[in-house]
């Protein structure tokens, strides 16, 4: 197992103009914001973001101009509503749109880790999701019967924000936790942030917490509060009171304010997190 | 007899679709299918399984617990027996099928039972909305869909749907004899393939056939004489009020705007003065 702890600056030079990114999390749990905004702050273009279920990430990303298509089976901010700079984009075509479901998006996932061109199902088979997804439908030579070629989805890329992990990417991820470990293993690299860089020792105490292991990592970097205004269970949950002043500022038109503010006028996470404040975070702080 | 709210008789309505030994599967932003599946397993169906957190959290709920919105993921986390993953809900939902009900809040429902969380309107006008997430994927397959409407409105009661999301029961990809159940603030409705449309079941106390006709915006047939939805009774209020919501999260599925973002700051005041 070799070391792979580096700083944010260092991991997101794997990204690169153009790729194809997935994004762990889902809608506001346990997204990987330190590395999103890194992303943002090396003015990297043209990206095709996948995600499970989009929220501030995606929103984000999309507001900077970072991204050409998203990739989703839903993209909101879950009870506080849409995500505005995502739906404005999608509704002019700036960006274009791939809508996913759940079942899209995990089969091709799954055929890409499991070494199939495709996986064979007769799932949305109807529906306009499907014929927008532009999907092969064949007879299937077991029945006969026409069926879905779900082709293979695979990441340039996956940003991921574990709980804990050790300085090889052995990682542990916990409460919401999506289809992160189907991304790594179908994603050609993965960078790992994670709330806590603990030793190998504190790992080996108890393996089945393992839940993302070495073998699919790449990149691992230390961030606290890492997944900032989205939850990180058991540490902190879901900064609300940010998300809202953040889609109150789309809203009235000050996003670039934001960005500047929060993001690209910053050196680091850090200092964003020195922005949003101390009481802010003890606010949705649980466990040290 | 107790006096009750439109989403307090939707929430009991949803709650006695759940059947003691089902697996109740929740998804994204919905308090009121909470309520309901806490409620349920607090009355008639105590051996009920529950998924949480878009279904990837069960936990074991032996009495009465408390909602948050704050505090969800935690709340569930404190009562997890197994924490799987999203690929691991999908291969519960495929095998217990029959067993599975999930409540799906449709942006729209058509006559026929189809859905649509994916956009409204096209060109110049379309909405995009924030997606279907899983109701596409497994909403044909399940011989009991059940769909809430906490708005009963001509935008949401659609003729067609403008985008083919959730399938209703015309299509032919579905084998299993499905029943589709649409509760909303008005009444309770079902759509299945004998009638092909959809129909009502039962209409809430004090709302008149007409109101449904008006605010349906395709012709629905109610006969004379049809049923009135049973009121909650008063130990289901108090389980609601006092156990499951005493802080009264599930409103916030009835506003929306302004109002909403309003209700929702005072509510997360209220939690974080409770903070564990």
């Amino acid at each position: 197992m070799s070391r792979k702890l580096v700083s944010s600056k260092e991991a997101s030079k794997i990204i690169k103009d153009g790729m194809r990114v997935a994004i762990g999390g889902l809608t506001i749990h346990r997204k990987p914001m330190s590395l999103i905004h890194e992303v943002l702050r090396s003015g990297i273009k043209g990206l095709r973001v996948l995600t499970l279920g989009g929220g501030p990430d995606v929103d984000l990303l999309v507001a900077a101009g970072a991204v050409e298509v998203v990739e989703a089976a839903y993209v909101g901010f879950e009870i506080l509503g849409f995500a505005p700079n995502f739906r404005k984009a999608a509704e002019t075509g700036r960006i274009k749109f791939t809508e996913h479901t759940e079942y899209s998006i995990m089969a091709g996932l799954q055929a890409t880790a499991f070494e199939a061109e495709f996986i064979p199902s007769k799932l949305l088979m109807g529906t306009d999701i499907l014929k927008a997804l532009g999907y092969k439908i064949f007879d299937s030579p077991i029945t006969g019967e026409p069926i879905v070629a779900y082709p293979r989805i695979v990441p340039d890329v996956t940003l991921i924000h574990a709980q804990r992990a050790d300085q090889h990417g052995n990682a542990q991820v916990e409460g919401v936790t999506a289809i992160d470990l189907l991304l790594a293993k179908a994603s050609k690299k993965v960078i790992l942030s994670a709330e806590r860089i603990v030793t190998t020792d504190e790992i080996m105490k108890v393996p089945s917490m393992t839940n993302l292991p070495s073998t699919f990592v790449d990149a691992v970097v230390e961030c606290r509060y890492g997944a900032h205004p989205t939850s990180c269970y058991p540490y902190y949950t879901y900064d609300l009171w940010h998300m809202i002043s953040y889609l109150e500022s789309a809203r009235t038109g000050k996003i670039d304010e934001y960005l500047r503010r929060y993001i690209t006028g910053l050196d680091s996470f850090d200092s964003y997190l020195d922005e949003v404040g101390e009481e802010s975070r003890k606010k949705i702080q649980m466990q040290r | 007899m107790n006096s009750y709210t439109p989403d307090e008789m939707m929430i009991v309505c949803m709650a006695r679709e759940l059947q003691n030994n089902d697996i109740a599967a929740q998804g994204l932003t919905t308090p009121m299918a909470l309520v309901s599946y806490y409620l349920a397993k607090a009355t008639h169906a105590p051996q009920a399984t529950i998924m949480q957190l878009a279904g990837n959290i069960i936990v074991h709920i032996d009495e009465p617990r408390r909602i948050s919105i704050l505090y969800n993921e935690f709340r569930a986390m404190e009562r997890a027996v197994h924490q799987g993953t999203q690929t691991e809900v999908y291969e519960t939902l495929f095998k217990r099928t029959a067993s599975i009900i999930e409540f799906f809040r449709p942006a729209q429902i058509d006559k026929y039972g189809n859905s649509n969380n994916s956009l409204i309107g096209k060109d110049d006008t379309m909405i995009r909305l924030p997606g279907g997430f899983g109701i596409p994927d497994v909403s044909p397959l399940y011989p009991r869909t059940v769909y809430y409407v906490p708005r009963h409105e001509r935008r949401v009661f659609v003729e067609r749907v403008d985008y083919l999301g959730g399938l209703g029961v015309e299509a032919k990809a579905t084998k299993t004899r499905r029943q589709i159940r649409v509760v909303t603030n008005l009444g309770v409705f079902k759509i299945d393939a004998d009638f092909g449309s959809m129909r009502v079941h039962s209409i809430h106390p004090g709302v008149s056939p007409e109101e449904i006709k008006e605010n349906t915006g395709f012709e629905i047939p109610i006969p004379r004489g049809i049923l009135e939805t049973t009121p909650p009774t008063d130990q289901e209020i108090e389980l609601i009020r006092e156990k499951i919501d005493p802080l009264n999260i599930r409103q916030l599925e009835m506003l929306s705007g302004e109002e909403r973002t309003k209700t929702l700051l005072e509510l997360l005041e209220k939690e974080l003065a409770e903070k564990p």
